[in-house]
């Protein structure tokens, strides 16, 4: 991570001589057919999460324990899960609580970020000091072992409350790398222009630092999605993520972890979790190459 | 060693919660079976050291403290005790009769409330100190008195004389010393010769008798059991080779002083304690331990993993999924019915594998099952949604607890919770809780929904299934039940001196309890163990899978 972070950091520097446009960057983007393939399976994977019913009829709810772990059969491309269950279709449905966790940590935790780190950059003093000590301390927490033992004292976890303590202890990544960027815009001469004649600083921050300054966190953002939906699979394998009934991949692995004679209780979920993951990383690759002045020209 | 110790599997850690009743006898035999099965196990390339006939057992449980059987009633200190210790009686591996091991003789006078034990002469303590009726005598007295604190004292609840040294204490309080010292039913008759009275009859006493936690103690010891607590001196088989701290594998070596039947054949044997059961299972398949209790995560695998080095016990313990009596909803017989028949018993016990579909309360190999017990445990979900209309249906979510330290928890608990769903259109809920907070929410009936349990018995006989879980002070009453009609059946049982009737009598208290249902069966469940290729573990119907009595190759 420490060396991600002087990537981004060494960007920032160079930033200072050019910034990409929204339009150039789309261009420089689509140009890439890696980045094309894997937003078309990104898309795949939100319409799973949004409309299951498209990909499949059969209610992942019914269950004929009978025919637990039996293979594939007509009608039945994945075969049959622990339960009895149709196992398309529960890993189908299993898209809904990775996406949903990744995204909306992952846009909230750009959010929160993007926020904390334009307010320390922009004011440093007392505003500064604040945010980034709470940021050490949060630093110094072992992340994975903090979240289990947060997670573990909430009795009933929902995917909200889980994303909400992924976003508390998940920002001062972002900010420091927000921060930083803002340090080196927030000195540059239309910036001055603007405090010179008396604009007040939040309009500053929103039309002309924040536009100048958030590249590197997105590209940042868009790489820890992929890392987003394998967190929400290892919490739920460890028992502190999401609990029954809600289908998930995460679940699935802890599930087909417990029986090794049925291989396919864990390929399936696999091949989805891996798949989407890379996607995710390919096109935050993408993005981060297209802002790197050094590859612009 | 005892010549035949207790037998049978422990209970089964299932999904949920199994316990076996603490403080009273029926759990003391009960650990003491279960230690029998998991004990036993010497690794082939394990440091048992010494003899050829050496072995070492792992025991999947966090280490010792100390030894001292009349202060154990948990499974792993109870196993090591048994190849200390000798009891007074024990089970034939081969007949299912108990034998005597210490005793002489064990007789009941005409109405079972009082019981004559007569000693083998000859037989001494490990150091040198003949065993006498005496020692027997103090060490169950000792025991008795609450002050005390062992963990065994619930057993002697049953003995005249009890009440006096245990006055009523606050919750959480230590029991003060009382100016009572000795129970008034124990009476020493003779140097070998000393007789129990019972508060009331009870007819199953005799078998009580082979539990380990009864096993006397020298004169010695008792004058200073904490002294004495990491050097026992035992009457059984094997003696500590050595000093041993806790912590250290426990490493014991024959004792030529043993004469008692059936002595194993192993010259030394070593525990070793390993908290995590998997982890337990990898040192065996690394050939660091000869012998293992297969976990219920392996129950698939264990074939493949050790094709030449498994055994399998028939069970000795039964499941069942667990009403909450003190919740209203769940009140109604018919509606206890109408889940029960929603539930497939095969489809489950295949998931659970190694294990057979319940049909009864009692487990399959005691002498008084019936297979044809229960009335309303097939599987009929149209019979069973009528159940559920006539019992005026079920308001609310169903709540399923489970055990999330098994691995296996949450799929036995959405196994049953869809076919609650699917075939009685109940909406389920799953809580996963620590099973210790499971039990203790139980306890004070504050657990919302289901659960799963299990018990293995202490002593072979039905009755230690009914009398704990179903009598309205059991120690294992987990569901919390309360029949006046089934306690007086029991209590007639117990005062029943034939065999014979006294079955009949068991059988008509649990067709009471099948009544009301307030457990409903699931399954029995054999235990699995895999053993090294130089020893091969006792295996018997009647006892269980004893590694403590391999035979050597």
């Amino acid at each position: 991570m420490s060396e991600a972070q002087q990537v981004f950091e060494s960007e920032t520097q160079d930033l200072e001589g050019r910034t990409l446009s929204n339009r150039e960057l789309l261009r420089a983007l689509l140009k890439k057919p890696q980045f094309v393939i894997c937003v078309l399976l990104v898309v795949a994977v939100f319409l799973m999460a949004a409309f299951p019913r498209l990909f499949t009829s059969v209610d992942p709810r019914f269950c004929e324990l009978g025919k637990s772990q039996r293979g594939r059969e007509p009608g039945h491309p994945f075969g049959f899960d622990i339960q009895g269950c149709d196992y398309f279709a529960n890993v189908i449905y299993g898209a809904r609580p990775s996406v949903l966790v990744s995204l909306v940590a992952g846009f909230g935790g750009f959010a929160v970020a993007g926020i904390l780190g334009l307010l320390a950059g922009y004011f440093p003093g007392a505003v500064d000091t604040i945010i980034s000590r709470v940021a050490d301390v949060l630093f110094a927490l072992p992340g994975l072992i903090a979240l289990i033992v947060i997670l573990n004292s909430v009795p009933n976890r929902s995917i909200w409350i889980i994303v909400g303590i992924i976003l508390v202890t998940g920002w001062p990544q972002g900010m420091r790398v927000m921060r930083s960027t803002v340090f080196s815009v927030r000195n540059r001469e239309y910036v001055l222009a603007a405090r010179s004649i008396g604009v007040p600083p939040l309009r500053i921050l929103r039309k002309h630092v924040f536009p100048n300054a958030m590249a590197p966190l997105l590209a940042m953002t868009t790489l820890g999605i992929g890392g987003l939906i394998g967190l929400e699979a290892v919490l739920t394998f460890l028992g502190v993520g999401l609990q029954p009934p809600s289908i998930s991949w995460g679940s699935q692995f802890g599930v087909a972890a417990s029986y090794r004679d049925s291989p396919h209780l864990f390929i399936w979920p696999a091949i989805f979790i891996s798949t989407t993951t890379i996607s995710f990383m390919i096109i935050g690759d993408s993005i981060r190459d297209a802002l790197d002045p050094k590859l612009i020209r | 060693m005892a010549a035949i110790p207790p037998t049978g599997p422990p209970a089964e850690e299932v999904g949920s919660t199994v316990r076996r009743a603490t403080g009273v006898l029926g759990v003391a035999l009960g650990l003491a079976l279960v230690l029998t099965s998991c004990g036993d196990g010497k690794g082939s390339g394990g440091g048992a050291g010494g003899g050829a006939k050496s072995e070492v057992i792992a025991i999947a449980a966090d280490p010792l403290d100390y030894i001292n059987p009349l202060n154990e009633n948990g499974s792993p200190g109870i196993q090591v005790a048994q190849a200390v210790f000798a009891p007074l009686v024990a089970t034939d591996p081969n007949t299912g009769k108990t034998v005597n091991v210490m005793a002489d003789s064990v007789t009941p006078d005409k109405t079972s409330q009082t019981w004559t034990i007569k000693l083998k002469p000859g037989n001494t303590f490990q150091n040198g100190q003949a065993l006498t009726a005496k020692d027997y005598v103090d060490s169950w007295n000792l025991t008795a008195q609450g002050s005390t604190a062992w963990k065994n004292n619930g057993f002697f609840s049953k003995v005249e004389g009890y009440d006096a040294m245990n006055p009523p204490t606050p919750d959480g309080a230590t029991p003060k010393p009382t100016s009572v010292k000795t129970l008034s039913g124990l009476k020493q008759l003779d140097d070998l010769t000393f007789s129990v009275k019972l508060k009331v009859p009870f007819s199953q006493f005799g078998l009580t008798l082979q539990y380990l936690g009864l096993a006397p103690l020298p004169e010695e010891v008792r004058k200073n059991p904490d002294a004495y607590k990491r050097k026992p001196i035992g009457n059984g088989a094997f003696k500590l080779d050595g000093a041993w701290n806790p912590g250290d594998d426990i490493k014991l070596v024959k004792w030529d002083g043993y004469k008692g039947p059936n002595a194993p054949e192993a010259d030394a044997i070593t525990f070793r304690f390993i908290p995590n059961a998997d982890t337990a299972y990898n040192e065996f398949l690394a050939g660091n331990v000869d012998f293992v209790d297969v976990p219920p995560t392996k129950i698939k695998t264990f074939k493949t993993d050790a094709p030449d080095g498994w055994v399998t016990a028939t069970s000795s313990g039964a499941n069942y999924l667990t009403m909450p009596a003190w919740d209203p909803r769940y009140k109604n017989p018919k509606l206890r019915h109408a889940f029960s028949m929603a539930i497939d018993r095969k489809a489950f016990a295949d998931l659970v594998g190694l294990a057979t579909p319940s049909n009864g309360l009692v487990s399959p190999d005691m002498d008084g099952y019936r297979p044809d017990a229960c009335k309303y445990c097939n599987f009929d979900p149209t019979a069973a949604k009528q159940l559920l209309a006539e019992a005026g249906g079920f308001s609310g979510a169903v709540n399923i607890n489970y055990n999330t330290t098994s691995a296996t928890g949450q799929i036995f608990a959405e196994a049953i919770g869809n076919m609650l769903r699917q075939n009685l259109g109940l909406t389920v809920k799953y809580t996963g809780k620590q099973g210790s907070e499971i039990t203790q929410l139980a306890d004070t009936r504050k657990l919302d929904g289901l659960r799963f349990s299990g018990w293995g018995h202490d002593y072979p006989s039905i009755e230690d299934y009914l009398t704990p879980m179903f009598k309205s002070n059991g120690d294992a009453n987990f569901s919390g039940y309360n029949s006046p009609e089934l306690d007086k059946v029991l209590a007639q049982g117990d005062a029943e001196p034939n065999p014979e009737k006294a079955i009949k009598l068991y059988q008509h208290a649990e067709d009471i309890a099948l009544e009301d249902m307030p457990l409903i069966p699931l399954y029995a469940k054999q235990n699995a163990y895999l053993h090294s290729a130089k020893i091969m573990p006792r295996v018997s119907k009647y006892t269980g899978v004893q590694a403590l009595y391999s035979t050597f190759k």
